[in-house]
């Protein structure tokens, strides 16, 4: 094997290799490979016996539905969104395009904590919610707006980054070879957005199940109608039930694996799409 | 739709065109009528108007006042789809996910022409642009020259009635673009469509076109063939603009300019320049205009310096200063040059055989 023409055989290669490998493994590796030794601690007929409870079924089930939500609702509000800031001249289309940073910047507690001011009974349009005898605090809807809004810049930014690199050229060929504005769209806009597309739903995916603190304060935690996973999660945990906690913490971990190895494959693919948009360039 | 091959030919009128983007005019009361199966130039530096225009003409942008009329038929308001127009941009913009054989069909396969003619024209196209075999090839695995063609192929695939071209050659090396320019022309004479393209480049736009609109500013500055523009250009920018060209100054003599002790004979706009008593004027004159004598003779001629001697090319470049500082280029034949036997720093006199003179209000 070469050797490392900088760092040689000197005593500082071993050492930072260790502490790299040392610090990665009481960081990552250790707390991941907890969360399955102690969802197996008391056997597999446990583990299935935890995630099996009707709060747990319940709470999976919820926090799928509330990803499905906020992936159908960012697919297409995230691409319609981004093609109002980089193709129209839509006005107060840069105040939306500074509006989409808020979700990442804003805490999730806070953000859950402004639609409870807003939708509340004691909120500004709560009466006005209860009068039409519409819940949306403490109930699914409200589950699903704080999930909706902790994830709606991920399609939106991606793609927003995507049609200003490549700019509005190949629309404008479209439509001077006589392309209809809905045939320009799939035929030429969305083959060129298609993997910002993908790795948006996939951050979406991501955040829509791991989401804590805007749901937390949204919902109102009610078990076995408005608690997700990451909450009933914290509510057995709390209540020293570690295998059902841990064992609900699995199909988490392992969606979160999935969801990197997405990433990855898509950042490859559309890492080679860019070398060859740069390779053309030149 | 599917126009016979040899229809008449489209002209396209406008007139009173103007265009303001935020507080910048890019076009200001544009007046231009091309003619049927012409091929003409939009000419001018970067910020003149001139791609504005062609996006105007083609629908791609909207104009503020004024009328554009394509085939006689008002095109104001008209869609893009339907003014009829093939559009070749700068970079190209070919769909990069697309093959050559795909770019090529698109504008039949969005209007649902049947398989089999897509097939026909794409297969007739690709000879005619010398790109057979490169069918299956995507836009990033082509080389300049030839990203450049498909594009043509693709603006004509649905057989335009106008072609437009938004600086064609622009990203392409020197000699590329020399053969792809006479290629252009031959082309169009093959195919007689009419044709308005767009470039920065002055011998580009007098070796294609029948004629060179010069733009400047948003307006345009004269609108002629290659030889009206560059032998009787109407004012000092389109001398200058196009090619070198040297200023004198001097002064307006009964008909005639003196420049030092250089006696210039009233062409060009010097009469006007006398009618509005203009008592100082400018001479334009080429390169190839000025020849250079080693005695005074008859005391006609400036003096000047000799500077730098470029003997590489065609004609042999020479570099002088004059009394005043001003620094003038000569081209001289070969022949010349040999007779001369010039060296740097050589006392000599200059002498035009041609002048356009220009009044001069700047004093």
């Amino acid at each position: 094997m070469a050797k490392h023409p900088r760092t040689g055989e000197g005593v500082a290669r071993p050492i930072i290799i260790t502490v790299a490998v040392g610090w990665l493994a009481v960081v990552l590796a250790l707390p991941f490979a907890s969360v399955f030794i102690a969802a197996f601690a008391d056997g597999l007929p446990a583990f299935i016996a935890a995630l099996t409870t009707p709060d747990a079924l319940h709470a999976a089930s919820l926090t799928l539905l509330a990803m499905v939500v906020a992936l159908v609702f960012n697919l297409v509000f995230g691409i319609a969104a981004a093609y109002a800031v980089e193709r129209t001249r839509l006005p107060g289309r840069r105040i939306i395009a500074l509006l989409l940073d808020l979700p990442i910047a804003v805490s999730p507690v806070v953000a859950g904590l402004m639609f409870l001011l807003l939708f509340g009974r004691q909120g500004w349009l709560g009466p006005l919610l209860e009068s039409l005898n519409v819940r949306i605090v403490f109930a699914l809807p409200g589950v699903l707006l704080a999930t909706i809004f902790v994830t709606l810049p991920f399609v939106a930014k991606e793609v927003i980054g995507v049609l200003r690199e490549t700019g509005p050229a190949e629309e404008e060929a479209a439509a001077t070879l006589g392309a209809n504005r809905v045939q320009t769209f799939f035929h030429v806009v969305l083959p060129n957005i298609r993997w910002a597309v993908f790795y948006g739903l996939v951050l979406t995916a991501a955040r829509a199940l791991g989401e804590f603190g805007a749901v937390s304060v949204l919902s109102g935690n009610l078990i076995g109608s408005t608690q997700t996973l990451p909450l009933y999660i914290e509510q057995v945990y709390s209540n020293y039930q570690t295998t059902a906690a841990f064992a609900a913490a699995v199909p988490l971990t392992l969606l979160a694996v999935a969801t990197i190895a997405a990433h990855k494959v898509l950042a490859w693919f559309s890492s080679r799409e860019r070398a060859r948009a740069i390779l053309e360039e030149n | 739709m599917n126009a016979p091959a040899t229809h008449a030919p489209t002209g396209i009128e406008i007139a009173g065109v103007s265009r303001t983007f935020g507080g910048f005019q890019a076009l200001r009361d544009v007046d231009l009528e091309v003619r049927p199966g012409e091929l003409i130039a939009l000419l001018g530096p970067s910020g003149s108007g001139k791609t504005t225009l062609l996006r105007i003409i083609a629908g791609l942008e909207t104009h503020d006042t004024g009328s554009v009329r394509i085939a006689e038929r008002e095109a104001t308001g008209v869609d893009v789809r339907s003014r009829g127009i093939g559009f070749v941009f700068q970079h190209y913009a070919l769909f990069k996910h697309m093959t050559v054989a795909a770019n090529i069909g698109f504008s039949l396969r969005m209007r649902n022409a049947p398989k089999a003619q897509i097939a026909e024209k794409v297969a007739e196209l690709l000879a005619l642009f010398r790109l057979d075999g490169l069918a299956a090839r995507y836009p990033d695995e082509l080389s300049g020259g030839q990203r450049q063609r498909v594009a043509l192929a693709r603006a004509l695939a649905s057989e335009p009635e106008i072609l437009l071209l938004d600086e064609p050659f622009g990203a392409l090396d020197a000699r590329v673009r020399q053969e792809l320019r006479r290629w252009l022309r031959r082309l169009h004479d093959d195919i007689g469509v009419t044709t308005v393209f767009v470039t920065h480049d002055q011998e580009e736009a007098l070796e294609v076109a029948d004629r060179v609109v010069v733009m400047n500013a948003g307006r345009i500055e004269q609108i002629g063939t290659p030889e009206e523009v560059f032998g009787n250009p109407a004012n000092e920018f389109v001398m200058t603009f196009l090619g070198n060209v040297n200023v004198f100054h001097g002064r307006v003599e009964e008909g005639c300019v003196r420049v030092g002790g250089l006696l210039v004979d009233a062409a060009g706009g010097a009469g006007e320049a006398s009618n509005r008593a203009a008592s100082s004027a400018k001479a334009y004159v080429r390169p190839h205009e000025i020849d250079i004598v080693t005695e005074a003779g008859d005391g006609h001629g400036v003096p000047a310096t000799v500077t730098f001697v470029n003997p590489v090319g065609a004609s042999v470049k020479v570099e002088l200063a004059t009394s005043d500082g001003s620094s003038i280029l000569v081209e001289l034949t070969r022949e010349r040059y040999g007779e001369l036997n010039l060296e740097r720093n050589q006392r000599v006199y200059l002498r035009a055989r041609s002048a356009t003179v220009f009044p001069d209000y700047s004093i």
